[in-house]
């Protein structure tokens, strides 16, 4: 498997340390509003609990990322593997913010066929025929079967 | 109890109940020899149709699944020397090696004996232990039950990753995320910042299908599929051992089968680890040691019944106490919830005929897996070269539906792709998700628990302590973290010598 966004961990724990450490205040400042009650947790009680875990756990990983040092450490993109990622997750976005208006059947041979060429296949014909093949049968499984009624188109 | 049983039995060879049983042998058969795809994914794919069945048909069905996907990882375990699932990874020591000597059909059938042989012990097991376990687990006090929760949640945290911090990490903010939405003590909206949508808390099917499955299909997408089969025109021929073979390796599969029950009870485990141990132990009591890694018959033996071994030892904790005993359990636990069947020792109470067609369903399934699997093998090398890019794909509109399905939701989507990302990350730098997944689902018990047991003692922390129950879980979890410290401590220390 390729690396994501950089060769040494470190800077990835860092960050995921920092991230924590930004959770765990912002759990423990947020609850601190929330309604308590004389006996018990109340509402804020347990994210407070949480919130402190989270503080700690974070400030451990910070320590032990530190102790490691980030002499050497070489920040570098792996645009190959980004690229099909950062892809294939957009076009997911998009078609979930248009699967409303166009519906399954007219949007997911798209996506299906796109994220085929995405995953490096490159028979265009059986990759049409497999996506169009595959939407439909999803849908009269799911339509039909399941009774799960998929969004349908609004433009026609 | 045995009347129990009888109308699980009942309720098992009901047409639709068998039908889908069956189903989910074959589908977890099929997920598992496919490399990258394991058994909780099976199981998820599955999870859109399971909460419009009857919850008897439909927890039957996953268990199917379950242990149809720990014998389909050793398919491709010697076919392709690539195990289809964790646990298959020490069936490919003797599996492979046998199939390069022409030999790859005897393997699977062995695995496939191993497996049944091994899936019966522990089904009995189950059937004898987790009954009694319930009725301890009755007695247990408020305070009892939140520090079983720290203690399972500290179990998986630790056994699932390298690193203990981002186990731990992981399980903190699944209970974080359970918070979100309006709390269950007070009813106030909690981290909502006024959105609507939050008000329920995040639905757990899409965070499932997210977590596990949509960042499968991103990771595989970012290695191009390269993680995926290759097999070319192998043949699977001569499937059954002959008697002398089978009376060879019996015992090794009853010894097998013991070792995973025990190694599957506690939380955290799973098939991988009682695997390779009960590898070990049988290269030690062999009579043909020098077999084992050459292709032995035994070795495989071993790991197949000691990987069927687990699921019913896994099922133990989590029917009993509502605390899973691996990965695949831990999403059956929210299967279990989606469902709205509440796990733990009432489950034996207030819903014991599910429980007893779960143990009347786990018999037959061994059956069924062994015909099942035996069948499998002959198409097996056909099923495996279907391509990488063209299955992932289809695993993601099925993820993309799965999610929609559960309320006709465009937002459940959107919850699945967001989490899909925060699993691929989680994945690429070794946050374990399985925890993240157990912090959610445990999250409200633990809370509510906690808020009994304060409530109790009038806000007296110490009711944690005072209790002995209470006190053991919590020591074991410490003692479960430092002993995981200490040996992370050595190993590096060992690599940092070795450098020098």
């Amino acid at each position: 498997m390729g690396e994501l966004s950089v060769k040494d961990t470190r800077i990835s724990d860092l960050l995921a340390a920092i991230g924590t450490l930004i959770l765990g205040i912002g759990a423990f400042v947020l609850s601190s509003s929330l309604p308590t009650a004389k006996i018990g947790l109340g509402s804020g009680g347990f994210p407070r609990v949480i919130g402190f875990c989270l503080i700690l756990l974070g400030a451990i990983q910070m320590v032990f990322t530190c102790m490691k040092g980030f002499r050497n450490v070489q920040v570098q993109l792996d645009w190959a593997t980004i690229r099909p990622i950062a892809a294939t997750a957009a076009i997911a976005f998009l078609y979930v913010g248009l699967l409303r208006q166009a519906g399954f059947l007219l949007l997911t041979p798209l996506l299906l066929f796109s994220v085929m060429m995405l995953f490096g296949y490159r028979k265009y014909l059986s990759a049409a025929i497999i996506s169009i093949v595959t939407s439909v049968v999803i849908y009269v499984l799911f339509s039909k079967v399941f009774m799960i009624f998929l969004p349908e188109c609004r433009w026609f | 109890m045995l009347s129990a049983l009888l109308s699980g039995f009942a309720t098992v060879f009901q047409p639709a109940c068998f039908l889908f049983m069956l189903f989910g042998v074959v589908e977890g058969i099929v997920i598992g020899a496919l490399p990258g795809l394991s058994g909780s994914i099976g199981i998820i794919l599955l999870l859109p149709l399971v909460y419009r069945m009857p919850s008897d048909i439909a927890l039957v069905m996953l268990c199917g699944v379950f242990c149809g996907s720990m014998f389909g990882g050793s398919v491709s375990a010697v076919l392709l020397n690539t195990p289809g699932t964790p646990s298959a990874a020490a069936t490919l020591l003797d599996g492979y090696p046998l199939a390069k000597k022409g030999y790859g059909g005897k393997a699977i059938g062995t695995a496939a004996i191993a497996s049944f042989v091994g899936g019966i012990i522990s089904t009995l097991c189950l059937i004898l232990i987790a009954p009694q376990l319930s009725k301890i687990a009755l007695q247990f006090h408020a305070a009892d039950y939140f520090s079983l929760t720290v203690f399972g949640l500290t179990m998986v945290a630790v056994s699932s990753g390298k690193n203990i911090f981002k186990g731990l990490i992981s399980a903190a903010a699944g209970l974080f995320i359970a918070t979100v939405g309006t709390d269950p003590i007070l009813g106030a909206s909690r981290f909502t910042f006024g959105n609507h949508y939050l008000m329920n808390g995040f639905p757990l099917l899409p965070v499932l299908i997210g977590i596990f499955a949509v960042s499968e299909v991103l990771s595989q997408v970012g290695s191009h599929g390269k993680d995926g089969s290759d097999i070319k025109g192998k043949q699977v021929k001569n499937l059954l051992p002959t008697f002398q073979e089978i009376k060879s390796f019996f015992k090794i599969s009853v010894l097998g089968g013991i070792l995973g029950v025990l190694i599957g009870i506690i939380p955290g485990t799973g098939g991988a680890i009682s695997a390779f141990l009960a590898y070990d132990v049988a290269k030690k009591v062999s009579k043909r040691p020098e077999e084992f890694g050459n292709g032995s018959l035994e070795g495989i033996a071993a790991c197949e019944s000691s990987n069927n071994g687990t699921t019913g030892g896994a099922l133990i904790p989590m029917l009993t106490l509502g605390v899973p005993g691996d990965v695949v359990t831990s999403v059956m636990l929210g299967a279990l919830v989606l469902i709205g069947v509440k796990p733990g020792p009432l489950l034996f109470v207030e819903n014991a005929d599910i429980v007893y067609a779960i143990f009347a369903g786990m018999f037959v399934i061994q059956f069924l897996m062994l015909a099942v699997g035996l069948g499998f093998a002959r198409v097996a090398p056909y099923v495996l070269k279907v391509p990488i890019n063209i299955l992932m794909p289809i695993i993601l509109i099925l993820c993309i539906v799965g999610a929609y399905s559960q309320s006709n939701q465009v937002y459940h989507i959107l919850v699945a792709l967001i989490f899909g990302l925060v699993g691929l990350f989680m994945k690429k730098y070794g946050y374990p998700g399985a925890p993240l997944i157990l912090g959610i689902v445990l999250g409200p018990m633990a809370e509510q628990n906690l808020n009994r047991a304060l409530q109790i003692s009038k806000n007296d922390w110490t009711i944690l302590f005072s209790r002995p129950i209470s006190l053991a879980f919590l020591l074991l979890a410490a003692v479960f973290i430092l002993m995981q410290i200490r040996s992370t401590y050595r190993q590096s220390k060992a690599k940092s010598q070795v450098a020098v």
